[in-house]
């Protein structure tokens, strides 16, 4: 059932390690100790070689946003009275392409795009795509826990 | 290697139950009433029936051996199928094939699922593990939140018009106001199609499906035995499946089907443009865009052209399109969904030859169609493209 005061909770066991990366601000994904492709979502094992030795590493948290969406629906009792919100899928520069809360001045695609993880309101991250030059989250205090 | 071919296997009794915005019933509710119907449309005993397969969001934590028990039947050959909307050519694949090597005879293939307020939240909540992790906290807006930067993503790169999406849309209506079997029965048109709210932009509330509960299945047998048991039937000239195709494109716009709809129409001899209707899984009228150029029906980047300058209602003289009213019009009952656009061609193909009265929308001279599946988000996109080209048989 979902929860008026948090958005949704639920996540895989690895995502633990996105947790510990976002309180240290740093971004970080799984690369490949084989072959050094970066993971996203995270994963058990190398989706290109198959090697299951990926550690968790600082990479590259610019990317260029893809495509975007604004959306006047939820089924999470948390989101419905914070409508319309943003997302867009970001192509990140090291590679995998990633989900993020969108800033209002980056829905556009082509936007060049800079990828924060922070807790939302349930204590888990998510990721904030807003452009290069802006060091704030200001614009999203509703979902990021203060 | 050219693949075997399908020649003495017969799929009959399409058979849909009524489809319902809410219900209290439970899914093996919705799979035992469609066996219930199939054996009576074909004139079995339950005994008969040794295969079956079956798809659902909702019946676990029961299983397509559990329904064994529910049934009260002893089969020898089972498949479940997780591939929701590409499940139903996807059935009369393995269904086929398993009747061709005589692991049994007679399978029934069922898709079916219930809703009531929180089965489809408690679906997109938990519906892979990377959907969880990564998509779904992003303002739980299930498949629409996805589909919307697809259909952003196309409408950019190809040029294509919220009133191209619309076409498919309001043309769906008409076929499913002839059908009359649609949950949705008031006639659309443009104008109302272009004033819906948005959802999620740049979706709208006519590109979106209203999950439903209903079922729909049909039966696999040998050609022999149908044409026995005085059945009206319909032929596989060839059918074909492509999993997390093209996984290297960082926005869906192509699925799995233009890997192998030249093999399919190869071993079908026939072309797209002597498919007489086609039935495409429409969660949304992107997709299904990319099953018309995908499966050959027009170049890549050019369905928004084909769809205005084709009409797409059962009686338009054009392709006739998801003659049924599709799930933009009959809503989406899980993994019905992805047997909907096979049932119904197979009704088609069987309707208004021997004993089988005509369909309020039946295609006139209708001799071949294509039913093309497509399902299940694992992240960014669905990963499983289905398609079954279909014959009328003798009749």
């Amino acid at each position: 059932m979902s929860d008026k005061s948090r958005p949704p909770v639920n996540r895989s066991r690895l995502w633990r390690h996105v947790n510990a990366a976002a309180a240290e601000g740093v971004f970080k994904l799984q690369v490949c100790d084989a072959c050094h492709k970066v993971q996203y979502p995270p994963r058990e094992f190398c989706s290109g070689c198959l090697s299951d030795a990926l550690t968790w590493e600082p990479v590259s948290a610019g990317g260029t946003a893809l495509s975007w969406t604004r959306s006047h629906s939820s089924v999470s009792r948390f989101f419905k009275d914070k409508l319309p919100l943003h997302v867009g899928i970001i192509k990140l520069d090291c590679g995998p392409v990633l989900f993020a809360h969108l800033s209002m001045d980056s829905l556009q695609t082509g936007a060049r795009v800079q990828i924060m993880g922070r807790p939302d309101k349930s204590g888990q991250t998510v990721f904030f795509a807003r452009p290069a030059d802006t060091g704030t989250a200001d614009e999203f205090s509703m979902i990021i826990k203060e | 290697m050219q693949t075997q071919s399908y020649d003495d296997i017969a799929l009959v009794a399409a058979t849909s139950l009524p489809y319902a915005r809410r219900s209290e019933r439970e899914a093996p509710w919705f799979i035992g009433r469609t066996f219930a119907g199939l054996i009576e449309t074909a004139g079995l005993q339950k005994e008969d029936i040794d295969g079956l397969a079956i798809a659902s969001f909702t019946l676990a934590p029961d299983s397509v051996v559990s329904m064994t028990e529910y049934l009260g039947i002893s089969p020898g050959w089972l498949e479940q199928i997780p591939m929701g909307g590409a499940s139903g050519p996807v059935a009369a694949r393995r269904g086929a094939r398993a009747v061709q090597a005589g692991d049994a005879r007679i399978v029934a293939c069922i898709g079916g699922d219930t809703a009531d307020s929180n089965t489809f939240t408690n679906l997109i909540e938990n519906f892979s593990r990377f959907s969880t992790d990564a998509v779904y906290p992003y303002g739980a807006g299930g498949p629409n939140t996805v589909f919307a930067m697809i259909t952003r993503n196309y409408m950019e790169k190809y040029g294509a018009k919220r009133e191209d999406f619309g076409r498919i849309c309001v043309a769906q209506r008409q076929n499913a106001l002839a059908a009359g079997t649609a949950i949705f029965n008031k006639p659309l048109s443009m104008d109302d199609y272009m004033a819906a709210r948005p959802v999620s932009e740049p979706l709208h509330l006519f590109d979106c499906v209203m999950p439903v509960a209903g079922a729909d299945g049909f039966l696999v047998m040998t050609v022999e035995r149908a044409e026995s048991l005085g059945l009206p039937y319909a032929t596989i000239l060839a059918a074909g499946e492509r999993h997390n195709a093209w996984f290297e494109d960082d926005v869906h716009f192509r699925g799995g089907w233009g890997l192998y709809r030249d093999e399919m129409y190869e071993a079908a001899n026939i072309g797209p443009g002597d498919i007489d209707f086609l039935q495409t899984y429409d969660d949304y009228p992107v997709i299904t865009m990319l099953q018309m150029e995908d499966l050959g029906f027009c170049e890549k980047g050019r369905a928004a052209e084909f769809v205005r300058d084709n009409p797409l209602t059962w009686n338009g003289g054009g392709l006739p399109h998801n003659t049924s009213g599709g799930q933009l019009s009959m809503g989406q009952a899980g993994a019905a969904g992805g047997f909907l656009g096979t049932v119904e061609a197979i009704r088609q193909l069987t309707a208004g030859g021997l004993s089988a009265p005509e369909l309020p929308n039946q295609v006139a001279g209708a001799r071949t169609g294509m039913a093309s599946g497509y399902g299940m988000v694992n992240y960014d996109r669905c990963l499983c493209a289905s398609a079954i080209i279909l014959a009328r048989g003798n009749q």
